[in-house]
């Protein structure tokens, strides 16, 4: 028996998971279905297409954003709870097989709920109603201009914060997260500007026209020129630290704190 | 089984069955539960049942077939008799006669109740037979 | 099978135990005594794996329970005291179902059997169930995995007189030979004569772990009138006193649990000495 992975236990953890969590994928269900009948239920009293296919598109983006992000508080609020994670911690499986069936509900089946939900509703009844919904939903989210690499890693981030935060806080977790992601923010915007003084500080002075755009989690962008040697190489740490070192680091800390937790 | 007396578990257990031995309900060469049946059926520790039989077993009440069970060794009411008997002779039979002497009970009184009570004893088992 | 040295456990700045020493064989029903908030249920949450010692040590099948091994983990079976982990939207069969494919000797049989001696509605929800009801189905749950180490946190806790005499049963029935059951209770009545051998203990040390047999050896349970004059513990009962005392040669007698409990808390170093182990 190998102790630290193992297909068959794996496998059989996603299955306990997705019927232990049917509750919660049934409220998801009938949420994004009925969101999607709203909305075509609206075009329909209206006689023509009230809600757009761009509407629903978005609608589609950012339900998928919400589940994303949240879902490791969605699917595992009770993971780490004293009382209630019990049968969980004591499950025979390993450590890191709980973990990974954890990333894999978050990251891949939380999204594709979503995708099957709506967008399948959607498309049927775009299919079968196209003068009142054209289109289709699923696929016109790619068509988004701000679809891009940069803002996927963002959200990633936001997942795996949540994630970190679902595990290390008991009580009051969904307060405790806010408070120190607000916490966070302000340290790092703090970091942020602060190092820009020391690197550029002629950007505060106003006149010398440097411009980087540079977006950091709030959704703000600070302009800074191309051109300036330092302010590229700032860019870029802070963009490893953003894509790269954040999630790592957040990554094994909850995977530490998953195989050490006390109940 | 109530386990109401001052005697350890294990003994009382032991005690039952041979009451069961004197009024014929285990006859010789009879199985008896095994160790975790008696165990279950009474709710006590197998252990405590086990250490019951290892009793029985030394005083040749019981024996064992191995991988089959207990078994009422053959002449184990003569034994369980002998063994009673001295039991009553040595511990029972002494505190009645400290009462007989506390109370002032008349021997001739006794006697006599102790026939008649036998008699009444023996005309029953002959009415059941 | 489990081997437990010097262990010392801090919650925070609190001293919870210290100096805890005790080996556990398998094949046996230990009784896990002890006063309010000693520390048994951090014991056994230690022993599982569930806690990390702070100090010492505590190896269950020659491993760190800490680790919460696959392998080891499905050697054990922990139940809880309260039923919050169990309570769900799906019946114990269902429950069985998705959580039994992890216990390598999980016996579905034995389930159903158990669950109907308890009479336990196995058809209906378990947020449904009253507390006893849940708490039976859990316990026929964790007899029927067949692991080598069964915890009980207070399992008489919650069920109906009735109830209990079946939990006597069952486990006189089901536990096995290769499996080592430690129960931890307040209600010593719930467990007479299923409990052996008795584990009492002190956030300051084990002051007994013995089989009932070694016990009734070294101490004598009598009935008297009036209190001998090498009395260790007494209390009123019917008949006179039920008394305690050291056995001098007095044979063996039946061991009142109660009143074995009283008389160690109050003479811990009597009994140390009496019990010492050459």
């Amino acid at each position: 028996m190998n102790n630290i992975f193992q297909f068959d236990r794996f496998f059989k953890l996603i299955a306990r998971g997705l019927v232990h969590r049917s509750k919660v994928i049934m409220l998801a269900a009938i949420g994004f279905m009925g969101l999607s009948l709203v909305i075509f239920l609206t075009n329909v009293l209206n006689g023509n297409e009230f809600f757009s296919l761009n509407f629903r598109a978005n609608t589609l983006s950012t339900t998928l954003i919400f589940m994303f992000i949240f879902s490791p508080f969605i699917f595992f609020f009770s993971v780490n709870h004293p009382k209630k994670g019990l049968t969980e911690v004591m499950l025979p499986a390993s450590a890191l097989e709980k973990y990974l069936v954890m990333q894999f509900f978050c990251i891949i089946i939380a999204p594709f709920l979503t995708l099957l939900f709506y967008g399948s509703i959607d498309a049927l009844l775009a299919t079968l109603f196209p003068r009142l919904f054209r289109g289709y939903a699923f696929v016109e989210i790619y068509n988004f201009s701000d679809f891009n690499w940069e803002s996927y890693m963002i959200f990633f981030l936001m997942q795996q914060v949540f994630m970190f935060f679902n595990l290390y806080f008991v009580n009051h977790k969904l307060l405790k997260t806010f408070g120190s992601v607000m916490l966070l923010q302000i340290a790092f915007i703090i970091l942020f500007l602060l190092s820009i003084k020391l690197v550029v500080p002629e950007v505060f002075e106003g006149d010398t026209g440097l411009k980087m755009n540079i977006k950091i989690p709030n959704g703000d962008s600070l302009l800074i020129q191309k051109g300036s040697h330092s302010a590229i190489v700032l860019e870029k740490i802070f963009r490893i630290f953003i894509d790269i070192v954040a999630p790592i680091a957040l990554i094994f800390g909850s995977y530490f704190k998953l195989k050490t937790n006390r109940y | 089984m109530n386990f109401n007396e001052h005697k350890p578990i294990y003994l009382q257990i032991s005690d039952s069955i041979c009451e069961k031995i004197l009024n014929d309900e285990y006859r010789e060469d009879e199985r008896i539960p095994s160790i975790r049946e008696l165990g279950a059926m009474l709710g006590v520790n197998p252990n405590t049942v086990m250490r019951s039989f290892e009793h029985l077993k030394s005083i040749d009440i019981i024996y064992d077939k191995r991988g089959v069970g207990f078994f009422i060794s053959p002449n184990a009411k003569c034994a369980v008799k002998k063994i009673y008997k001295e039991e009553f002779m040595n511990t029972e039979l002494p505190a009645i006669i400290k009462k007989i002497e506390l109370l002032d009970i008349n021997i001739n009184d006794l006697t006599e109740k102790i026939n008649k009570e036998l008699e009444k004893q023996k005309n029953l088992k002959v009415n059941h037979t | 099978m489990i081997n437990i040295s010097n262990l010392s456990f801090r919650y925070g700045k609190k001293e919870v135990l210290t100096n805890i020493c005790m080996k556990l064989e398998t094949g046996k029903i230990y009784g896990l005594l002890g006063e309010n908030g000693v520390g048994k249920t951090t014991l056994l949450k230690i022993i599982c794996g569930l806690q990390e010692p702070s100090g010492g040590s505590c190896a269950v099948f020659n491993e760190n329970p800490f680790r919460r091994k696959p392998s080891f983990l499905n050697r054990i079976y922990y139940l809880p005291e309260e039923t919050e982990y169990i309570q769900n939207d799906f019946t114990i069969k269902y429950f069985a179902k998705i959580n039994a494919p992890f216990y390598p000797k999980f016996d579905n049989i034995k389930l159903d059997t158990i669950l109907k001696e308890f009479d336990v509605d196995s058809d209906r929800k378990l947020n449904k169930l009253s507390y006893g009801q849940t708490k039976k189905a859990a316990i026929a749950f964790a007899i029927a995995t067949n692991v080598d180490l069964l915890l009980l946190d207070e399992p008489s806790n919650g069920l109906d007189i009735p109830s209990k005499t079946i939990f006597r049963k069952i486990m006189a029935e089901y536990c096995l030979d290769t499996t080592c059951t430690i129960i931890s209770t307040h209600q010593v009545r719930d467990l007479e004569n299923i409990i052996d051998p008795i584990i009492i203990l002190d956030n300051r040390a084990v002051l007994l772990n013995e089989s009932l047999e070694r016990i009734s050896e070294r101490l004598y349970f009598g009935i008297e009138n009036t209190l001998p004059y090498n009395t260790l513990y007494s209390e009123p009962t019917l008949g006179g006193y039920l008394c305690v005392s050291e056995n001098n040669g007095q044979g063996e007698s039946r061991v009142n649990l109660e009143a074995l409990f009283n008389t160690t808390m109050q003479h811990k170093s009597k009994i140390k000495e009496l019990f010492k182990t050459a």
